[in-house]
């Protein structure tokens, strides 16, 4: 009996190291490929492990469309619109519908889910007309606002539960001690829904980040893209062929942002990925 | 806000559809032309037809392997967090990232797949993985499923969790075996982690675009196009922004279509828990 158990749980470990050696694999290629010499990178064969170490590639990214920095700025830009404009009307609105009871409240609610199950991919042609026409075609800006408009169901979803989980008590105690409207918010209610900010900010962040089609066919100068279009424009479909060298580091500097929050905030993820799943 | 950039270009869209609408010039009231045209077009329904093979080859896959996973990092052992970070990590760096990443590992020049293949001598040659339709599509799907199998895992391992260990010590009790148990007990448990796993991955194999635009670029000669790649050719490279139109919507009442079938699917479920 006991010694099934150990055998079992030998499998069970065997079984989980090798699959996770195979999901690690193909960032441990970029990883070691991004610090590896140019000549050492686009020799054949590949090298398993290097035979070399260097950061020459991340210079060559300076070479990258107008300057690697310019495309940092930009899809740094992006985030930060995204992540503050999403979480400040979410809290506000996720406040609003939470609190207040106002006619129409729940049918607009269900509008506003039924806005998450259509992604915004099909609009993009319209839209492109409607940021035109608003001023704002072009542009970094009118780019930002089409990804806080689709960041927002799911974030005015969470924040709503957020605030619902406040205690009426809480904020009633808080209204006994003196404070009203505006301190009440900051002071007493906000700390409270911290954790449910944190999650939006974070999914906001990724989605902007990563995102690739709007900001291809929203954007026409190369010194507005953001980074990912950056590389495909510079390093993959440029006219000498993929330049390995550039897009190794590009790809190594695309996605550590992502992957360190990721680490550093993995429970705001899951918390956030169950609310929106299981309740929805 | 929703309504300036939800609400208006809906209805702007459906208003173009009815348009020779090209980005610069004249607009012509076409009626239902664009829709008749969109059909007759051999690209476009080419384009639909692929991406319907790829959502239903991908679905049934990210569906079981997640199942697998989810099954495979339950069990509250030592480092079994360490293993589901692991698996979920792909879904945090986006598809341009994983393309970019899959695009280096299976060129056969400079990449490390072919290298470790002929090196466990399960090939001799280099392969050329982007050269015919059936292996271009087969790297795309074991790529997109490195990315995004980690969703559907924890999904299901959030479903799994969620069931109290009493129910599954009851049918074992009652002489089920481990598969009947799974069967019976757990499988109807998990109605709604599924259904919601099917649609993600479904409404997302739909809107396919990075993974195919960036690893096949659409090739060999197009048989990789995804609709959404193909709308995007018509509407921004032809500026055909009418017809472009005509075939969002299409495009966006497929999308309805599946979430509507979630909705049926899920409140079925809730009839059976009354």
């Amino acid at each position: 009996m006991r010694k099934a158990s150990v055998f079992r749980s030998l499998g069970w470990a065997v079984t989980c190291i090798a699959i996770a050696i195979a999901f690690l694999f193909p960032l441990y290629a970029v990883f070691t490929a991004a610090f590896k010499d140019p000549t050492e990178l686009t020799t054949t064969p590949a090298t398993l492990f290097p035979q070399s170490f260097t950061l020459e590639n991340f210079q060559l990214l300076n070479d990258l469309g107008d300057g690697v920095w310019t495309h940092i700025g930009n899809s740094v830009f992006l985030a930060v619109f995204t992540v503050v404009g999403t979480a400040v009307l979410a809290t506000l609105g996720g406040w609003g519908f939470a609190r207040y009871r106002f006619r129409g409240q729940g049918i607009l609610f269900i509008a506003m889910l039924s806005a998450l199950m259509v992604p915004f991919q099909p609009l993009l042609t319209p839209l492109f007309l409607v940021l035109k026409s608003l001023g704002v075609g072009n542009s970094l800006v009118g780019v930002g606002l089409v990804y806080v408009t689709f960041q927002l169901p799911f974030a005015l979803f969470v924040m709503r539960n957020a605030f619902l989980n406040v205690p009426q008590a809480l904020e009633d105690a808080a209204r006994v001690d003196g404070a009203t409207g505006p301190k009440l918010f900051m002071n007493v209610l906000l700390p409270v829904v911290r954790p449910g900010i944190i999650t939006v900010a974070l999914f906001a962040f990724l989605s902007s980040w990563n995102e690739f089609l709007a900001a291809l066919i929203l954007l026409n100068n190369q010194s507005l893209f953001p980074l990912p279009v950056a590389l495909a424009a510079g390093a993959v479909n440029g006219n000498n062929g993929v330049r390995w060298p550039m897009l190794e580091a590009g790809v190594v500097v695309t996605m550590l942002p992502c992957l360190l929050l990721f680490f550093m905030l993995q429970r705001y993820y899951t918390s956030g990925l169950v609310a929106g799943a299981v309740k929805e | 806000m929703l309504l300036i950039f939800f609400a208006v270009p809906l209805v702007q869209m459906i208003w173009m559809s009815l348009f020779d609408w090209p980005l610069l010039g004249q607009q012509t009231w076409v009626g239902i032309q664009n829709y008749i045209t969109m059909f007759q077009d051999s690209s476009f329904v080419r384009s639909l037809a692929f991406s319907g093979a790829y959502t239903l080859v991908l679905v049934p896959v990210l569906l079981v392997l997640g199942m697998a996973l989810a099954l495979l990092v339950r069990p509250k052992r030592r480092g079994v967090g360490a293993f589901r970070t692991i698996f979920f990590a792909p879904v945090v760096i986006g598809f341009s990232s994983a393309a970019y990443i899959w695009i280096y590992l299976l060129n056969p020049r400079v990449g490390l797949f072919d290298e470790l293949l002929q090196t466990l001598g399960l090939t001799q040659e280099p392969v050329y993985w982007f050269a015919s339709p059936n292996l271009a599509l087969l790297s795309v799907v074991v790529m997109v499923v490195w990315k995004s199998v980690g969703f559907g895992m924890l999904l299901l391992l959030t479903g799994l969790l969620a069931i109290p260990d009493e129910l599954t010590d009851a049918a074992r009790i009652d002489r089920a075996g481990r598969f009947q148990t799974f069967r019976y007990v757990t499988l109807p448990l998990l109605r709604r982690p599924i259904a919601l796993t099917l649609v993600f991955s479904a409404v997302g194999s739909v809107l396919a675009f990075e993974q195919f635009y960036l690893l096949t670029g659409g090739g060999p000669e197009g048989s990789t196009t995804t609709v959404v790649m193909e709308i995007f050719r018509v509407g921004f490279n032809n500026f055909q922004l009418g017809l472009a139109s005509a075939m969002s919507i299409f495009l966006m009442v497929i999308l309805v279509v599946i979430s509507a079938v979630q909705l049926v699917l899920l409140r079925d479920q809730s009839s059976l828990n009354d």
